[in-house]
């Protein structure tokens, strides 16, 4: 399917495989929406770092958009570093608290982006085409 | 050569107070000086028994001096040497009739004057000293280590370092959770109930200072009690030589500080529970901003009819300009205040991706200054940049090179601040001019309001491009 959609969108030789890992529904939709208007491709969303976890398993997902409070108390920088440790998946951090991930944390997850809830579009396509840009 | 010199001129010249009485306390003579300290006429002392002219402070206990001086001249007449009274309090009276409080330090000798019987002691010569002064001084020195030594967060100690062993007050047995003792012991016991995290600082201050005369010790540690009950202690004191036995000597005050200790842990902990309370506020805050957005980007997004759509972005682009404001907030130390040159920057990088990029679409210019301004101005600010540079793209048509709209901030004189939106366009969409939008539309009624909520006034020109100008007090 990729390879058929990759020949009709000559700008984007391969598109970008993305989990989402956001609890809350009206912001995991609107960021999958917007994702996938920047020719990304959403393969999975999560709401909890377990799931996270189990979808990226499943799916060997290219980057995440990873929130940092999770459903079930779970925390985002447990999924981002179990993501990137285990199965090299590459983390965008999105939230309100970015302070609240320890210099530990980020050298283990070693984040391609840090971005500020609320994120604005063009926030959003920056960094989308930075990473298209460096894996095409 | 003048060799003879009157010996009674000699006596009353004397730079010590003497007076000279016979074995049974009379009186025989008194030299200036004595009459002098104690106020009295010569005239008034010779011939008398000597308490005749001081008679003791009926309110004074312990005055039974004449005892004593009658014990002191019978030692004299027997033994025909000199004594030393003890070190003793004689209140004198004044002429008024009240006693003031006199110490006297006095020496008894012996006078041999009868020729026949060399060795028979005729009178005594009594030298008075009036140590008050000196006697005093040290009360006031004693009660006031005694007034610093009340209640039991204060001890004083004396540490040999040779010996190991300290001598205290016994308020120092008490902070360290032992019973009260006034005698020396052992230093080891104490520095047992040291908090074994703080020993080694403790014991390389104790050696640091005990190493140098002089030296000043100067150190907080906790004791753990038996109990489990923790104090924190500071020690204050200095080495010192002692004179007496040529050894060194750490003198010095320890302090019980713990309630202090107690209250800055709480503040500690007040200031923590705060920080985490804005930070949460401020997550919820940033997360319910996203959240209305993406609501409202899925609705323009969702939404079938053209004008509804146009509608919704509008409404989108205003809440974004909110949004970009929270997200730059709180990230340096200053939470009042934005930089406003760092957000109107970022705000216009999203006005810059947001509005329609066609190929004569105008350049937007910024020129900020970086003032910063509270959080409430700054939200209303962005808004009007919004409304402004939104409207600016409405012109039907641009310059064929260097279309642009142009934003301005600056300081203007004193404490006023000026936002300045210009562009070179020429002719409204569907050719209305700005006046004819401006009036209807809900755009220029927001540019008005936001006007109206900065205190500022609004200054427009209209020609072949657009200016607003929005003066302000910053």
């Amino acid at each position: 399917m990729d390879g058929k959609l990759a020949s009709f969108s000559p700008a984007r030789d391969v598109q970008v495989r993305v989990l989402v890992i956001e609890d809350n529904a009206f912001i995991a939709l609107d960021l999958q929406t917007q994702l996938e208007d920047l020719g990304c491709n959403v393969i999975g969303t999560a709401v909890t770092a377990t799931q996270a976890l189990e979808v990226a398993r499943r799916t060997m997902p290219d980057l995440a958009f990873v929130d940092l409070q999770l459903a079930d108390g779970s925390r985002g920088q447990d999924a981002a570093s179990a993501l990137r440790t285990e199965l090299n998946v590459a983390c965008i951090i999105l939230s309100g608290s970015l302070q609240s991930v320890t210099d530990e944390e980020r050298e283990t997850i070693r984040p391609f982006a840090m971005l500020s809830k609320p994120v604005l579009p063009h926030e959003l396509s920056s960094v989308v085409s930075r990473y298209q840009d460096g894996h095409r | 050569m003048e060799t003879s010199i009157d010996m009674g001129v000699l006596f009353d010249s004397l730079p010590t107070a003497q007076m000279v009485f016979r074995p049974d306390l009379h009186v025989v003579a008194a030299n200036r000086r004595y009459c002098e300290m104690l106020g009295i006429d010569r005239s008034d002392l010779v011939g008398k028994r000597v308490f005749e002219a001081f008679p003791a402070n009926p309110d004074d206990p312990q005055a039974d001096a004449e005892e004593e001086l009658q014990a002191s001249a019978d030692l004299v007449v027997a033994t025909g040497e000199a004594q030393e009274m003890p070190l003793r309090q004689h209140d004198l009276m004044l002429k008024d009739g009240q006693y003031a409080v006199r110490y006297w330090r006095v020496l008894n000798s012996p006078v041999f004057a009868d020729r026949d019987d060399p060795a028979k002691v005729t009178h005594i010569i009594h030298t008075a000293e009036d140590i008050t002064a000196s006697i005093l001084g040290d009360r006031v020195h004693e009660a006031k280590r005694r007034a610093a030594m009340r209640g039991a967060d204060l001890a004083y100690f004396e540490w040999c370092p040779a010996t190991q062993i300290v001598s205290k007050t016994p308020q120092l047995d008490t902070m360290f959770g032992f019973a009260e003792e006034e005698q020396s012991k052992p230093i080891q016991p104490f520095l047992d109930r040291v908090h074994p995290d703080d020993l080694p600082g403790l014991e390389a201050e104790m050696e640091r200072v005990s190493r140098t005369v002089g030296a000043d010790l100067h150190h907080d540690y906790r004791v753990v009690w038996p109990d489990g009950t923790t104090r924190w202690l500071i020690v204050r004191g200095e080495s010192i030589r002692n004179p007496d036995t040529d050894e060194l000597l750490v003198v010095g005050m320890l302090l019980d500080v713990t309630h202090i200790k107690e209250s800055e842990a709480r503040l500690h902990e007040a200031i923590s529970v705060r920080d985490l309370l804005i930070a949460e506020v401020n997550h919820r805050v940033k997360n319910s901003l996203q959240m209305v957005t993406s609501i409202l980007s899925l609705e323009a997004k969702g939404a079938e009819d053209e004008s509804a759509r146009a509608s919704l972005s509008a409404a989108t682009a205003r809440v974004q300009a909110i949004a970009a404001i929270h997200a730059s907030l709180y990230e340096d130390n200053d939470l009042q205040t934005v930089r406003l040159d760092n957000h109107v920057g970022r705000l216009v990088e999203h006005l810059r991706a947001s509005l329609p990029a066609t190929d004569d679409a105008p350049e937007i210019v910024v020129d900020i200054e970086p003032l910063r301004l509270s959080i409430d101005k700054a939200v209303t600010l962005s808004l009007a940049i919004n409304e402004l540079v939104t409207n600016s793209f409405k012109h039907a048509s641009w310059p064929d090179e260097g279309g642009a709209v142009t934003v301005e901030l600056r300081q203007n004189g004193h404490e006023q601040i000026v936002l300045e939106v210009s562009d070179n366009g020429t002719g409204g969409a569907d050719g209305l001019l700005f006046e004819e939008i401006a009036s209807s539309g809900l755009g220029a009624r927001l540019i008005r309001g936001m006007a109206a909520q900065l205190r500022g006034t609004i200054e427009e020109e209209r020609g072949n491009g657009w200016k607003t100008r929005i003066l302000f007090p910053g």
